[in-house]
Order: structure tokens, then sequence, then C-alpha cells
């Protein structure tokens, strides 16, 4: 496990991720940014009931922004909308946590341990994660919260 | 004799390599410049020996406090080269001055005023002024910005109009560098009858001056720009124009007589300095100012300039793309370089140059967003220089870039 910010596994990833795949018809969508830096990303959702069908949009982002956005864009769907939210829920915690160890961090994002000490910059990773639930909570019939 | 950095980074507890574990190039200084010892020095020696309110009392440490307090006025009013102290107000900082003329020069507005700012404005010179425009519909026009960010004084003519009756722009751009022609504009303000308020808050580092010179009416900037204290600023105006103004803020220290319906004010610059004043800040500010005046200012202009060309031609060498903003290299800008790297996000790059080269930088938007817009550019990465930084510092940020395009690009 490294603790370097920007170890090989992230900077891969934030490569991965696609930018500019837009969903034909999403059955919702929400813009959020980080006025601090100008993050911006666009979250578009294609649901049936209360999954997630499809995920993309465009990420205008820094290297963590850009790679937790690509693990979101693989593993969000087949979820349900209340599992997403507590994986966002479990992610914000084990960022803040004081364990010295990422076992606390949902799998898929455990890459970003390193990012616990750099207060500023936990707001980049969680982003795409509130643009989702964002776009979940603007999504008629489709309320997270039944 | 060359200027010789080492004599100021002395002066500096957190320069001194024995303070810190890690290497430091300390190159955000646009931001916050650091404080020499003596300036910490003077302000402990303020409060421990003449702590106590100032203007209000009588016994002797009250006395002791407002004598400092003045002679800290009078020291600043030398560094700017003005010879009326009572020309210099005491505020929290470059934003709270710009505030202060607004809320005081709006009262005086009238409905389709106009303000003219610029597309290069920091956001506490847009801010303010939106607001006023809220509360009074007068109208705030932006003059446009040249494709190498300076403001485009040609368009000035047409665009100070009857109704203007402020101009406020930066005198130094905190993203481009680009300094701002003031005795060009005044005279175009002043032909029209207008007043021009200058934001120094990136100028007054550059050592003691002449203000009245430049032309303007009111110039303000920050303490902790120029090796002083935060919390602290100036706003200066010309004694005549201050006299008619109305108050801000109001408060006690700026009282003559308080009825229940009505109240009279205190002359400047007590006015203008409404409740108890930032006294120990405005001791260490004075001390900044002395310190700073007492260094080679001329040595160091010259070495801060050689330093900002070595930055520009180091980076537009490095492959992958870099543009740097503002004035060409030749062309007069103050000591910082704004950049972009194709495909690389600021944040990212300043995140490297942390941890892995020891470099401060910063990045983002510099409270500058509507100049960014303009430019179309996601945000820039910032090396701002002050007085103690020498040529390891550059070698430092020049090769901390050439790794950080590697792992990042
Ligand atoms: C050009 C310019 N104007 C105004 C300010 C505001 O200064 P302060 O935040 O100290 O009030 C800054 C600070 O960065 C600046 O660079």
């Amino acid at each position: 496990m490294s603790n370097d910010l920007y170890h090989e596994q992230i900077i891969e990833r934030a490569k991965r991720s696609d930018n500019n795949i837009r969903l034909e018809n999403p059955d919702c969508s929400a813009t959020v940014s980080n006025p601090l830096c100008g993050d911006r990303i666009t979250v578009e959702l294609k649901m049936e009931g209360d999954v997630i069908k499809a995920i993309s949009g465009p990420v205008k982002g820094c290297v963590l922004c850009k790679a937790s956005a690509s693990i979101l864009a693989e593993i969000a769907v087949g979820m349900k909308c209340d599992e997403l939210k507590s994986m966002a829920s479990d992610l914000g915690q084990a960022l803040k946590s004081q364990a010295d160890n990422n076992e606390s961090f949902p799998k898929a994002y455990r890459m970003f341990y390193p990012v616990k000490k750099h207060k500023s910059r936990h707001s980049c990773v969680m982003l795409p994660l509130e643009g989702a639930l964002k776009a979940i909570s603007e999504c008629k019939g489709h309320s997270g919260d039944k | 004799m060359a200027f010789d950095p080492g004599l100021a980074a002395v002066d500096f507890t957190i320069l001194r390599s024995q303070a810190r574990e890690e290497e430091l190039h300390y190159l955000d200084n646009a931001a916050m410049a650091l404080i020499p010892d003596c300036v910490i020095n003077a302000m402990v020696e303020h409060d421990t020996l003449r702590r106590s309110n100032v203007k209000r009392g009588s016994h002797r440490l009250a006395e002791e406090a407002t004598e400092a307090f003045e002679k800290a006025r009078a020291a600043v009013a030398d560094y700017l080269g003005v010879s009326d102290p009572d020309e210099v107000v005491f505020t929290g900082g470059a934003t709270a001055g710009i505030n202060i003329l607004a809320h005081s020069l709006g009262l005086m507005f009238e409905r389709n005023d106009e303000v003219l700012i610029s597309q290069l404005e920091h956001h506490s010179n847009i801010i303010p002024w939106q607001v006023i425009q809220q509360r009074q519909g007068i109208k705030v026009r932006y003059l446009p910005v040249t494709p190498d960010g300076r403001i485009n004084l040609e368009r000035a003519e047409d665009m100070i109009k009857s109704r203007t009756r402020i101009v406020s722009v930066t005198h130094g751009s905190n993203v481009t560098g680009a300094i701002t022609d003031a005795r060009t504009l005044s005279g175009l303000v002043h032909d029209r009858g207008a007043f021009l308020i200058l934001d120094g808050a990136q100028t007054a580092p550059g050592g003691p001056m002449d203000l009245p010179a430049l032309g303007a009416d009111f110039y303000v900037f920050s303490g902790h720009k120029v090796y002083g204290p935060t919390g602290v600023g100036i706003l200066w105006g010309r004694k005549e124009i201050l006299k008619n103004m109305p108050p801000a803020l109001g408060g006690g220290e700026m009282i003559q007589d308080v009825g229940l319906e009505k109240s009279t004010f205190l002359d400047p610059p007590h006015r203008f300095e409404a409740g108890t004043p930032p006294v120990t800040q405005a001791i260490g500010l004075a001390a900044a100012v002395k310190w700073l005046a007492a260094k080679d200012v001329k040595g160091m202009r010259g070495h801060l300039r050689r330093l900002t060309l070595r930055i520009m031609e180091g980076l537009t060498q490095l492959s992958g793309g870099i543009k740097i903003l503002g004035p060409e290299t030749g062309m007069e800008r103050i000591p910082l370089v704004s950049f972009c790297v194709e495909g690389l996000h600021p944040h990212d790059i300043c995140q490297v140059m942390n941890d892995r080269h020891g470099v401060a930088l910063r990045g983002g938007f510099h409270c500058a967003q509507p100049l960014h817009d303009f430019l179309k550019i996601d945000g820039t990465t910032r090396a701002s220089l002050a007085i103690y930084n020498n040529d390891n510092d550059v070698d430092a940020l020049l090769n901390g870039m050439e790794d950080c395009m590697k792992i990042l690009g």
C-alpha cells in the first residue's frame, strides 16, 4: 500500500476515465462543482426502478476526481440507490477516520487511503459520488429515500 | 555588488534550516509573504509593554499605545511617500479597504451612475461594487483585458463616461503579473471628473513608493503581503476627498458627538476607523515596512526581475506545452508567473510539487474567476516571489515541474 498520494494505481485509473461519453436520454442528471478549484462534473443516470442501469458524464477535474469518477462508473451499474448512498457515506467517513489502515474504505476505493491526510483534497474524491446522489435525488420516481 | 537574498532570509526563523525538517521553497508569496522575526518581536514588545486601547484613555499605557499607533501610521505614510499621515486609514486588509470605499462612496452615488472596473480584478474588487449595484441601481462595467493579460487601456477613453464616478482597478494583477499604467489612466479618469482607486495588494510589496506620483485618488493594500501580520491593511486617500466622504461603518472611535437622532463624525482618518483598530497589527505592519525599506530595495527589484525571467524562460523550455499567462518577457511585471500545463490540473501540480519537491505553489482561480472565464482556462498554477527567494528556489521549481510532467503527464 503506497502512502504517496499520486501512486501508480490512481494515476492509471485517472487516465482510464473516459470524460466525454454522454448517455442518450438519461433519466436524470446533475452537475456539481467545487468552487475552490473549479472541478465540475456532470453525472447522467439511466435507472430501472431503484437500480442504476447506466452512468456517465463529463468530468473536468484533477487526477483524484477523475480516478474516483472512473471507479464509480465501473461499480455503480447494478447498484441500488440506497447502496450507493451508504457507500458514499462510508467513503466520507473513512476519509475522515483516525484509523491507520484502509480497512474502513469501501473496497473499490482503497487506493484513496493516502488522500486521508490531505483534508483539502477529500472533496476531489467525493465529488463524483455527490454528483450521482444529486442526480438520483432529482430523478422523479426514483427518489433515493423511498 | 549583486543582491544577496540570503541577507533577507536570515531574518526569518521559518527559513533558517534548523527550524524545519523538510526543505521549503516558498513560492506562494502573492497569497501571503512570510514574516520576519523583527516584526513578530515588535508586536510582542508592544503587547508586553504597552498594551492598551487607543484614543480612549488618559492613563499612561493608553497614551503610550496611542502614540505607538500614530507612529505606525506615520511610518506607513513614509513608506507610501505621502506627507500627511492623516491620509492613511488602518483597515483589516485590502478587501476591507475596497469595501469601505464602495460603501462610503456608494452613499454619494445616484441611480444609473457607473463604476468601471476590469476583467482582471480580484474578487475583492468586484463583489463590493456588485453589492452597491444591487442596492442602489448603479451600473458596474468592465474594462476588457488584452490577450496578454493587461487591462486594455485603449478602451478606457470611450468606456469612461460622464456618468462614471469611480474607476477601480488592480495596480498589479495577482494572476497575470501585469502592471497597470496608473498615470495614463488617472489622466483619463480625472478628465471625466471621476475618482481612481488602485488595488495595490500586489504592488505594495515592491518597496517604498511615491504614491502621489501615480495620480490615483485611493490606494489599498494588505499587511500580510508586505511581510506584515494578518488582520491589518491600509486605505490611503486624498484628504480633500476623504474629508467629504460619509463613514462606511459606525461605532466608537470615529465620532465627535453622539445624539439619539444624529451624530457627528471625526475627521479622516478616524472617521473610517470605527471600533477598536488592529493596534498590535498596525505596529507590526509599521515594523515590516521599515524592515523592507532598510533593505537594498533597488537590488531586490533587479534580483526578482531576473528570477522571474528565469522562471518564464525555464518553463517555456520544458516540453509538454506550458502556457505562461501575462506580458511577454521583457515587459514589466510583478514577480509572479502563472501558467497552465496542457492536460494537467493545477491542484495535481501543486500537490506533487509540495510532496516531492518541497515547493509551495498555488493553483486554481486565485480569486479571479471572471479573468479565467475570459481567457477560457480552468485554473492556473502560480509561482510568486519575495525578497528571500533565490536561484535554488527557481531550480527546485523548474526541476520539479519536469518531474511533475513525467509523473502526471
Ligand atoms: C490583487 C489583489 N487584490 C486584493 C486582494 C485581497 O487581499 P486580502 O484578502 O488580504 O484582503 C488580493 C489577495 O490575494 C490580491 O491579490
